[in-house]
């Protein structure tokens, strides 16, 4: 098979060059045309039960996907005849951009925010802004008190009165038109907004979904640029450890034709590439570059050892020979490193499963067939010199080995396993700390000092409420809000149950509203706050609360019930979702007792019915909270399925291949102790696994198991040869172990720069991948050895 | 045979219909923190009673604490809290009279009839025996026996404004405020109520009976009337405020205060005839106060439970 494989390629070296060449050209043509797909939807667990509502009631209730735009006087008083015509204008601004779901803009000025006051005779009520409005002293007097009545403060006004906010949902997919909304068009017009807007009076502050995309996709153009710092560095340090142009230039081209290949097979699936995913193209030349360097190395070896005008031929021969099996093996345990995280049902992981996966499979016919074809082309001088320097090298082995080696020895090694064992225990320790979702105010995405973060915590500290908000959806019976006085007396005391728990600022539902209009109603008198038995009554106190105000449907068969919360910490929205469900399965329960208790009741009389689970169910959640507990409870649901999936792949790989538990062990040991480590490393810096950074675990799992199968193999090959354990690793360590740390150290550092980037996820993910790939390493030299001693060869003389 | 088991869960079913199970209220950290509509002190110290049957002790007025759970009766909204020794009665929407005699510790169901639809909105007590419940749509109840039982008082036929607080004078005088201008007066010796016109159209939400047999009454829209004649006539304050005015309290030290909406406090001393308005919209709608004198006050309304101190003044002292 190995030699049938070998034949086919290098007897028709120039055959199989000119299809790659055509290949490569084609997919370039394809790539070229790749377009930046960002979406909303994308990055919901949409088959999350809590997203099932949220896409029921996208429509009526809108909320997660929330545009808000505040306007802020610097002097910190709202109440100026500028500010009113800014706010104004912009509120027509925000009203006219495309996309947005117009029924849904809310601001002072827009006729869906009114006031209701109680007078002698009954009530007096109507917009904030009054139709015959002037800037006068006297005009902004009564807007202050109308804004007060309207209970607006804190959500469109700020609460000291220094600025307002303008609230717009946006819809994904025009219902008009079909057409998917362009987030970064979004993006580019309120950032116009705000350049139209912003003087030395004025600030103008924007959050939003959408704002994210367009403020992401920005940071994400550096990411081209680090692309290609990574390329210069890793060539500068291929030269230095080659001492060669070819030997340079080679394994880079082929990893950028991997790259090409991945981006023009997206395009073809009908793909596009979205901001958040913009770094999994560089992980894939970041991998391709680490299996070159083996082929490279491979091949110097092999051409060292071979004489004559064919010895280029000859050496790729035997390098594509020896490498076949464990690149191969070490390629497609990547591979389903990446697929394991189609396990996750939110769609932007699966993109990246799919593309990541792709762009690793690729690589499996670029490194370890078009390399060494290219390789097999090299002659004359330039090739003499090579020899020479491998021949000399391999004469006079640098001191660094035989230290290295020593771990295969009984004691250093012992010691390593049991510093290793030390290690894994801290780190399981540690790593309980490791939060699930985000802690920040604002987006993780972006660093804590940019704009859009500074604008989040200007809205967050001038705005009571808004930032942070879980709709849960009472779901009950047609017209339940004013014929069903238990329904909405359930309602209310759900809300006050949720009131209750720790971390929640405020809930606003229905009956709340219904309570302070029944009082209304009663000349204002506060005794009479409460939700009437009445349905006459109940009809009079809701007939003028409209639907728009977004507390109720047209029929009111679906109530929401807003939460909001102070934050969005996992912890905090855990605990919220957790007290939900306990309210809801309270109210089952006494339900069934209640039944039990009292067969009877129900035939005798029907309307005394205390509530049941079918006349009221509260569903999660909408809203960004609502999405992010979806988010977290996938997130952490699938990252222990994910983990077994990618692990036994490997072992089921290594099993195969080296047909011993025991080596299988070797290989695989020391990647759980890096997977432990870096959930520590993670707990420590405060960065919380999410879906941004839980493809990180799985890959680095991929790419740690890639140095320890080709360090196996090549050991493998030694002592099936008879040599005693430490003298065969010795010799891997010179052959396979030069380039593995060659590549853990080049490949740390070029991840190392993305510390610098203006996106905050590319620096987290930059300091973890580093660490994986250095410590993988660390891993695959000193513990692979200290293993095999340990577990397969004992008694070999050290 | 079968006839008659028919016949007797006939019989049966208005009264298994009519008692459901006893919800009791619930207690929950930041109860103190409810809708709470009237506050009165006790032997013991304070009770403060609001929306969901919640019931709040304190010793100092500072720390406050729901009874344990399952001891209040009720969860619908209390409007009324009076207390005469360690006997506590409240009132409250359901037509529901709860009482504690251990100082508020445990309660025990007197009165319930939700079906009726009449809130009980003030309840009065002059002695552990005689009590008074009066609430909307002209309802008046009466106990002799200390609640046990509550007897219902038809004021007039045609009557069915509501009933919002009753005072009582020196002399054994009674007056109930009620809805638009109107109340009730009945004197010693009287065979039965008389209705009384107040010169403000507009309803009065509550009343006291102050040193001297003077009558203050308070309401909509800011409005303070007073009467020194056992209600005969009626002359109106200023108070400089717009707000619904809830409830009074006397202190100590002689001084009124006042409480109604949007953090409104109105505070006369002894010997002064002006009150002095403060209005501190960061308390929200305030229905009830506890006067301790000096300016220092506990008043009750839609954020709970909160003492303050009205003015620099009461702290220098």
């Amino acid at each position: 098979m190995k030699n049938w494989l070998e034949n086919l390629f290098f007897n028709h070296r120039k055959l199989w060059l000119f299809l790659f060449t055509a290949l490569t050209v084609f997919m370039f043509t394809q790539a070229a045309q790749l377009r930046v797909d960002a979406g909303f939807k994308k990055q919901l667990p949409l088959k999350h039960e809590y997203m099932q509502t949220f896409l029921k009631y996208e429509k009526e209730f809108g909320g997660a996907n929330r545009l808000l735009v505040a306007l802020i006087a610097r002097d910190g008083n709202m109440f100026t005849p500028a500010f009113f015509d800014t706010l104004e204008k912009m509120t027509n601004d925000v009203f006219f951009i495309p996309g947005v779901n117009r029924s849904s803009v809310r601001s002072i000025f827009t006729p869906n925010v009114r006031f209701v006051e109680i007078v002698e005779d009954g009530f007096a009520g109507g917009n904030v802004i009054p139709t015959d409005f002037k800037p006068t002293p006297e005009m902004f007097e009564k807007v202050k008190g109308n804004i007060i009545k309207s209970g607006t403060v804190g959500r469109l006004v700020a609460e000291d009165f220094s600025g307002a906010m303008i609230w717009a949902d946006l819809l994904e997919v025009n219902p008009a038109t079909g057409e998917k909304i362009d987030y970064q068009e979004v993006a580019r017009q309120l950032e116009e907004i705000r350049s139209k807007y912003e003087n030395d009076q004025l600030s103008v502050h924007i959050i939003g979904f959408a704002k994210i995309v367009g403020d992401i996709a920005e940071g994400a153009k550096s990411v081209i640029l680090y692309f290609f710092v990574a390329i210069g560095i890793t060539a500068v340090l291929l030269f230095l450890y080659s001492r060669s142009f070819r030997l340079t230039f080679w394994p880079l081209l082929v990893s950028s034709v991997a790259v090409i290949w991945q981006l023009g097979i997206l395009k073809l699936l009908g793909y596009g590439i979205d901001p958040m995913n913009m770094l999994t193209p560089f992980l894939v030349f970041a991998i391709a570059v680490s299996h070159g360097v083996q082929m490279i190395n491979a091949w110097t070896t092999a051409v060292a050892r071979v004489e004559g005008d064919d010895a280029p031929l000859q050496a790729s021969r035997k390098a594509f020979a020896t490498l076949l099996v464990p690149g191969t093996i070490a390629l497609l345990s990547d591979t389903i490193g990446f697929l394991t995280l189609l396990l996750i049902q939110i769609r932007i992981i699966q993109e990246m499963a799919i593309t990541a996966s792709l762009g690793v499979a690729m690589i499996i016919l670029t490194n370890l067939v078009l390399l060494p074809v290219l390789l097999s082309f090299g002659k004359g001088e330039k090739l003499e010199k090579i020899r020479r320097r491998q021949q000399q090298a391999m004469a006079h082995p640098s001191p660094l080995w035989r230290h290295l080696a020593a771990f295969s020895k009984p004691m250093a090694g012992g010691v390593a396993l049991l510093v290793a064992v030390g290690l894994f225990a801290v780190g399981q320790w540690k790593a309980q700390d490791m939060e699930i979702g985000d802690s920040q105010t604002g987006v993780p995405e972006l660093r804590p000092d940019s704009r859009y973060n500074t604008d989040a915590r200007m809205i967050s500290s001038r705005f009571a409420l808004g930032v942070d908000l879980m709709t849960v959806i009472a779901e009950t019976e047609p017209n339940a809000c004013t014929e069903n006085y238990e329904v909405m007396e359930t309602i209310d005391r759900f809300a006050w149950h949720i009131q209750n728990v720790p971390g929640v600022q405020k809930v606003i539902t229905l009956p709340m509203v219904a309570k302070i209009i029944n009082a209304g109603w009663n000349e204002g008198n506060i005794k009479w706050r409460v939700l009437s038995r009445n349905h006459y009554v109940m009809r009079q106190a809701l007939a003028n609360v409209e639907t728009d105000t977004g507390l109720l449907n047209s029929d009111c068969s679906a109530i929401p019930i807003l939460i909001f919360t102070q934050d969005h910490r996992a912890e905090t929205v855990a605990r919220v979702v957790n007290a939900v469900k306990v309210f809801q399965k309270a109210l089952h329960d006494s339900q069934v007792n209640l039944k039990l208790s009292n067969p009877k009741l129900e035939k005798l009389d029907p309307e005394q019915q205390p509530i049941t689970p079918e006349q009221v169910d509260f569903r999660l959640a909408t809203g960004n909270v609502g999405v992010m507990a979806a988010t977290n409870e996938d997130v952490k649901a699938a990252q222990m399925p994910m983990l077994m999936y990618v692990y036994g792949a490997i072992i089921a790989l290594c099993l195969l291949t080296f047909r011993s538990l025991a080596a299988t062990l070797c290989i695989v040991l020391p990647l759980m102790l890096v997977s432990v480590l870096a959930y520590a490393l993670m707990a420590l810096m405060g960065i919380g696994l999410k879906v941004n950074t839980l493809p990180v675990v799985a890959l680095g799992v991929g790419i740690g198991v890639d140095y320890g199968i080709y360090i196996y193999s090549r050991l493998k090959e030694y002592l099936d040869a008879d040599m005693p354990l430490t003298e065969a690793y010795f010799h891997a360590l010179q052959t396979t172990g030069k380039p593995v740390i060659f590549t853990g150290i080049t490949l740390a550092v070029g991840v190392g720069t993305w510390l610098f980037s203006d996106l905050q996820f590319q620096a987290d993910m930059g300091v973890l991948l580093a660490f994986m790939f250095l410590v993988n390493m660390i891993g695959a030299i000193v513990l692979l050895p200290a293993l095999v001693r340990w577990l397969m060869r004992p008694n070999d003389p050290a | 045979m079968k006839k008659l088991l028919l016949l007797l869960l006939l019989a049966a079913s208005p009264l298994l219909a009519q008692s459901p199970p006893v919800q009791y209220a619930e207690n929950l950290p930041l109860a103190s923190h409810s809708l709470l509509l009237d506050i009165t002190a006790t032997d013991d110290g304070f009770v403060a009673v609001g929306e969901r049957g919640h019931v709040l002790l304190s010793r100092d007025g500072k720390q406050w604490k729901q009874p344990a759970e399952k001891t209040v009766p009720t969860r619908a909204t209390l409007t009324a809290v009076t207390a005469k020794g360690r006997q506590l009665w409240a009132v409250g929407h359901d037509s529901v009279i709860i009482h504690s005699s251990d100082g508020g510790q445990h309660w025990e169901r007197q009165f319930f009839d939700p079906e009726r639809e009449q809130p009980l909105l003030d309840v009065y007590f002059d002695t552990p025996t005689q009590g008074w419940a009066m609430g909307a749509y002209g309802l008046l109840l009466k106990t002799t026996d200390g609640g046990a039982h509550w007897e219902e008082i038809l004021l007039s036929d045609e009557f069915d404004f509501h009933l919002n607080g009753m005072a009582r004078l020196s002399d054994g005088t009674r007056i109930i405020i009620a809805e638009a201008g109107n109340a009730w007066r009945k004197r010693p010796g009287d065979e039965a109520w008389s209705l009384l016109e107040l010169p403000y159209p507009g309803s009065m939400f509550g009343v006291l009976a102050l040193p001297g047999d003077r009558l203050v009454a308070m309401g909509l829209r800011g409005h303070v009337l007073e009467s020194v004649d056992h209600g005969e006539t009626w002359y109106q304050d200023k108070t400089g405020s717009k707000a619904n005015l809830f409830g009074g309290s006397l202190g100590p030290d002689g001084s009124l205060a006042i409480v109604g909406a949007k953090g409104t406090v109105l505070l006369r001393q002894a010997d002064a005839v002006d009150f002095t308005l403060h209005e501190m919209d960061a308390l929200g709608d305030l229905a009830g106060v506890i006067n301790l004198g000096g300016g220092q006050l506990i008043v009750v309304g839609e954020r709970g439970v909160q003492a303050i101190n009205t003015g620099k003044q009461a702290g220098q002292e």
